[in-house]
């Protein structure tokens, strides 16, 4: 029973992870309707730029900088480059978003190399002690920006006048221009908070794991899952999505290999292996019985 | 003999009901014409028909048999093929292609057999490609057959989308605002070519119209609906004067009536 | 037949442009650049006295065959002409990639269901058949069938989820797919089979040609297997896209609904497409595995695979055959070969690749953007009604030639030797991807189409028209061209619009 909470506890962090992916994912979903491929190799490249930075000031300043620069490359891309498929039909935007990927990955690749760097870690200290439960210090301060970053968001697109005019804008962008929203600038704001978020999330993700060029392959996946499970429509939807994700993959983590043998099928080796490919299975699944996510609604097509 | 009969079709849409008990009628040979205010729930009583919508109630049968246990792609192989209210064709197909892919049904189509083509696919997609040749003589679209049918004016797609449905020799054809969009003179053509066609090909047809001069020149009976229900039925002549159409299409608050 | 002879046209730039490709490519495969040379000349002497001796001109639709009959000739003999194994291993390669290009063409351009997922069909072709050769001693194209076949299935398997799925959802799906068959090879519990992590190597294992003659080498004998077996899959997907099957999947793309009222059966057509493009991928993938010296690794079908396919798709022409040959010719060719080519030079301390792809860049840029354009346009006018454009363009290429120094010296500079430019292949790559999508989503092939019928005096006067003609409003694009382009991408159009109703509702 202890590691089943445990392994629930540690799922829920990293699944804040793919929650805070998934809220950068579902802004721009949001804002342009489009899936942006492109969001993990992005962060990976600024979590890059994180990195270099770092090398000459105090951690702080490195991340805030990082986080601005975000912000400028997402608004830049969405300047040039989304505004030229914004009206073309989705798979321009597919298409885009992976041309985006590629372009990415393969910068980061040839500025860092493929070897691993060691990205600082911000939350330092001993595990805590919750109850009976102990979780690694990283992985309870990376919750807390989660939740943290998720109300943030849900507040601003609540209360904010700003946050009004995107959501106005991203619900009926001719709508929002006759009552005066400046739509373009929306836009604009839109993916560079998204990319913003994106740097975050890999400036967390980085630690954990090292920062490689293809350290956020299997985040974006999972971000991917937990946004559409979410229903691509809500802030907190998506850090629930993101929290289910992070908690299936760590169950099936630790249970697969009770199943095996329960079975009588023989045993595992190393039961880790399949936490990716049965999380995936699941999404695929999901996917195929709610194809709007968990949460989304229903689309009836009208004819 | 009663080709088409709809009984108490009930259809709900969250909170809409867009189709309330609604039942009638077609015979074989006829021109029916289902007309309404906007939102009167014809549009829905179409996507029943042709099984885009699943209704929550009610039975439908055609020529005897019945409909509601047919899949969507096998309305076409029962006898009915439909237009669409808004066009809809397949935009980067040729205006030939659009219209023998309302012959799908009746062409060779197993994957294995056309990749080997196989006698019997050549055999059936000349056979098509004739008959499609003749229905685009026929609607005077040879001079745009080959041309992409998305790029063509409103009124050409309009006879394209007729020529694709009645190229699956359909005994019913259910036709979805033919008139909308089209000028005085158009339409006028309009009500021709529908006479013609059911002449010419034997077809009966049901259509959806909101052009009142173009229903009661060309149909033989009237169904009329509102908020859902059917509220009059009959000749022309008859549902012109009843009272409940007229309080339907002119709103029925007092001071709201035209003096 | 007397007036044919009488009014033989000169021939066309599509043409001159299509024998001097041939030519070259023909050249570059037997003795790199000095042999092109001698190719284009060998090629435009061969293909224009085939032409005088038809009187017809090739640009002309029933001259297919005659096309088809000379690039199959060219086919066949450049394994004997070129400088080595290499050169015809490469060309094994682009044939392969062809089928598998074209299998995701008749899934993603014909029937538009979007897949990043190819390379774990691919990949489950190449290990069933590795792994059939591995254990049974089977013949390759035996094996190569049972791969084929397992593929299929594996396509079916994945057709019936993916049904309820469309654009950006199936997307990631696919995705998905695609980010878990490297675990799955990798599962400690089909080690045996799969060889695990470091994969399976049958390099022992003898694959070449049954007969013992000298000519044929086991080179030779790959190549002539991959192009057999593309010269199969061009006429299947020709024989499929020329029919009732071919326009059920289009119309799929264009709308289901639709296209279930014309009695199409929306499901079965997806799942049939899904099933042949995974046919087409599964033997691609059991190809690549004997052409990479009979060796396959999780490394051999990543994601970036089906990334690298759909570049090639759409740079090549959706929904067109020659669009997927186009496509992993320009994969083979230019993206792999050129850029190996190029960044070895600059290795070498050679400055002419940087300064030429600063020039393109400069030049895409100064040229592509319609700002720009109509910015000449008005003040060219101004400066001289008819030779104000002009000059303000030379004007602009001297000035792209000046960026391409200066890119030049910048990017040396930057670098200082540290940077690698083989790993920004795909920078380039993306950029080329985002290009295409927006400035030419028909593709290579939808742009020869277009070209094929041009004349001379066409080309001569759409270069003037672009260089000096003041401004008339606009670019020179027809409006049936706008809704041609945008058609193109139909499908997918129709299922944003469908998104955004389950917004408002
Ligand atoms: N797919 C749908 N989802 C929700 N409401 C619908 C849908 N289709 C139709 N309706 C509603 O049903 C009612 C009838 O619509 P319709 O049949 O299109 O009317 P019309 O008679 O003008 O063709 C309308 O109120 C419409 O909004
Ligand atoms: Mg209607």
């Amino acid at each position: 029973m202890d590691t089943f909470i445990e392994q629930v506890v540690s799922g829920v962090m990293t699944g804040s992870v793919y929650g805070i992916v998934a809220l950068a994912l579902v802004m721009i979903f949001q804002s342009t309707r489009m899936f942006n491929f492109g969001q993990g190799e992005i962060a990976t490249f600024t979590t890059f730029i994180a990195w270099s930075l770092m090398l000459h000031m105090p951690y702080a300043l490195g991340f805030v900088l990082a986080v601005v620069i975000a912000f400028g490359i997402g608004a830049v891309l969405e300047r040039g480059v989304i505004r030229l498929v914004e009206d073309k039909p989705a798979m321009s935007g597919v298409m885009v978003g992976l041309g985006l990927f590629i372009a990415f990955n393969s910068i980061s690749a040839s500025i860092y190399g493929p070897e691993p760097h060691h990205f600082e870690q911000p939350f330092t200290g001993g595990p805590i002690d919750i109850g009976g439960v102990t979780i690694g210090r990283h992985s309870a301060y990376l919750f807390g920006v989660a939740m943290l970053l998720s109300a943030l968001f849900y507040a601003f697109f609540r209360y904010t006048s700003v946050g009004l005019a995107l959501r106005a804008t991203a619900a009926d962008r001719t709508g929002a221009e006759l009552m005066g929203v400046p739509t373009g600038y929306m836009l604009m704001l839109g993916w560079g908070l998204a990319t913003a978020v994106g740097a975050v999330a890999g400036m967390l993700v980085a630690p954990m794991i090292v920062l490689t060029p293809n350290m956020m392959f299997f985040v974006l996946l999972f971000g991917f899952a937990a946004a559409v499970l979410g229903g691509l429509d809500s802030a907190p939807g998506a850090v629930v999505g993101g929290v289910i994700v992070g908690v299936t993959q760590n169950l099936v983590g630790v249970y697969v290999d009770d199943l095996v043998s329960a079975l009588h099928v023989g045993s595992i080796r190393d039961p880790n292996q399949y936490r990716d490919i049965v999380a995936m299975g699941l999404i695929i699944v999901v996917l195929a019985l709610r194809p709007r996510g968990l949460f989304g609604r229903a689309i009836v097509e009208r004819v | 003999m009663t080709l088409l009969s709809v009984t108490d079709i009930w259809k709900q849409f969250g909170g809409i009901r867009a189709l309330q008990g609604v039942g009638f009628e077609v015979e074989e040979g006829q021109i029916c014409a289902l007309i309404g205010p906007n939102g009167a729930g014809k549009t829905t009583m179409f996507n029943c028909l042709s099984r885009i919508y699943d209704p929550d109630r009610g039975a439908i049968r055609f020529a005897g048999s019945d409909l509601l246990a047919r899949a969507p792609h096998a309305v076409v192989s029962a006898g009915i093929a439909r237009t669409f209210q808004n066009v809809s064709l397949f935009s980067t197909m040729t205006v030939m292609e659009n219209v023998l892919v309302g012959g799908h049904s009746t062409i060779q189509h197993n994957a294995v057999l056309t990749m080997l083509r196989w006698p019997s696919v050549t055999r059936s997609e000349r056979a098509a490609r004739e008959r499609a040749a003749t229905l685009i003589d026929y609607f005077d679209l040879r001079d745009v057959a080959d041309r992409p049918a998305g790029a063509l004016p409103f009124p050409t797609r309009k006879r394209v989308e007729l020529a694709r449905g009645l190229m699956s020799s359909p005994r019913l054809l259910l036709l979805d605002e033919p008139a909308g969009g089209l000028n005085h003179e158009e339409v006028r053509e309009l009500g021709e070519l529908i006479r013609s066609v059911r002449t010419d090909l034997g077809v009966t047809i049901l259509l959806v119209e909101h052009h009142m001069q173009l229903v009661m020149t060309i149909s033989d009976k009237v169904c009329v609906m509102d908020f859902g229900r059917k509220i009059a039925e009959g000749c022309p002549d008859e549902v012109k004067s009843n009272a409940e159409v007229i309080r339907a299409y002119l709103g029925d608050t007092p001071g709201e009536q035209p003096a | 037949m007397s007036a044919t002879r009488a009014a033989l046209p000169a021939p066309t730039p599509a043409e001159v442009g299509a024998l001097a490709f041939a030519g070259y490519l023909l050249g570059f495969i037997a003795g790199g650049n000095q042999g092109a040379l001698i190719g284009v000349a060998a090629v435009a002497a061969g293909m224009l006295v085939t032409r005088f001796a038809r009187r017809v001109s090739w640009a002309q639709e029933r001259t297919g065959v005659a096309w088809a009959a000379v690039i199959l000739a060219l086919a066949v003999i450049a394994p004997f002409v070129a400088e080595g194994d290499f050169r015809i291993t490469q060309m094994a390669t682009a044939a392969y990639i062809a089928i598998g290009v074209l299998g995701l063409n008749l899934l993603t351009g014909y029937t538009g269901q979007v897949s990043i997922g190819h390379s774990a069909f691919l990949g489950l072709g190449g290990y069933t058949t590795a792994i059939v050769v591995n254990e049974w001693d089977a013949h390759f194209l035996v094996a190569l069938a049972i791969g084929t076949l397992a593929a299929t299935l594996a396509g079916v398997i994945i057709g019936v989820p993916a049904l309820r799925l469309s654009g950006p959802y199936l997307a990631i799906a696919t995705l998905g797919l695609a980010v878990v068959f490297g675990p799955i090879v990798k599962l400690h519990e089909l080690e045996d089979f799969t060889g695990g992590r470091a994969g399976l190597n049958l390099f022992a294992h003898d694959l070449g040609p049954p007969v013992d003659w000298a000519w044929l080498t086991d080179a030779r004998w790959y190549y002539f297997i991959a192009l057999a077996l593309l010269i199969v899959a061009i006429v299947l997907a020709r024989h499929l896209t020329e029919s009732a099957v071919g326009r059920s999947f289009r119309a799929v793309r264009d709308g289901e609904v639709a296209a279930a009222a014309a009695g199409i059966n929306v499901a079965a057509t997806k799942i049939t497409a899904f099933a042949i493009s995974s046919a087409y991928a599964g033997c691609a993938g059991g190809l690549l595995f004997l052409l990479s010296n009979r060796f396959v690794s999780p490394e051999s079908y990543t994601v970036l695979i089906s990334i690298e396919y759909l570049i090639a798709m759409i740079i090549g022409g959706m929904a067109t055959i020659e669009g997927s040959l186009i496509g992993s010719f320009f994969l083979v060719y230019l993206y792999r070969e050129s850029f190996d080519d190029l960044s070895r030079r600059m290795q070498q301390g050679d400055d002419m690749p940087l300064f030429l792809a600063g020039v393109v860049i400069a030049a895409v840029a100064l040229f592509g953007s319609t700002l720009v354009t109509a910015w000449v346009r008005r003040y060219g006018a101004r400066v001289h009604p008819r030779y104000g454009a002009l000059a303000l363009n030379a004007a602009l290429m001297l000035c792209c030639l000046g960026l391409g120094v200066a890119f030049t010296a910048v990017v040396r500079k930057a670098t200082e030797g540290f940077l690698d430019l083989v790993t920004l292949r795909g920078a380039l790559t993306g950029m080329f991807l985002i290009i295409t999508v927006v400035a030419l989503p028909e593709g290579v092939a939808g742009m020869l189409r277009r070209l094929r019928s041009l004349t001379w005096g066409e080309m001569g006067s759409a270069v003037r028209d672009r260089l000096t003609t003041p401004a008339t409003g606009g670019d020179p694009v027809t409006p049936v061209d706008e809704e041609m382009t945008r058609a193109d991408f139909g499908p997918v159009e129709h299922m944003a619009s469908a998104g955004r109703h389950g917004k408002g509702g």
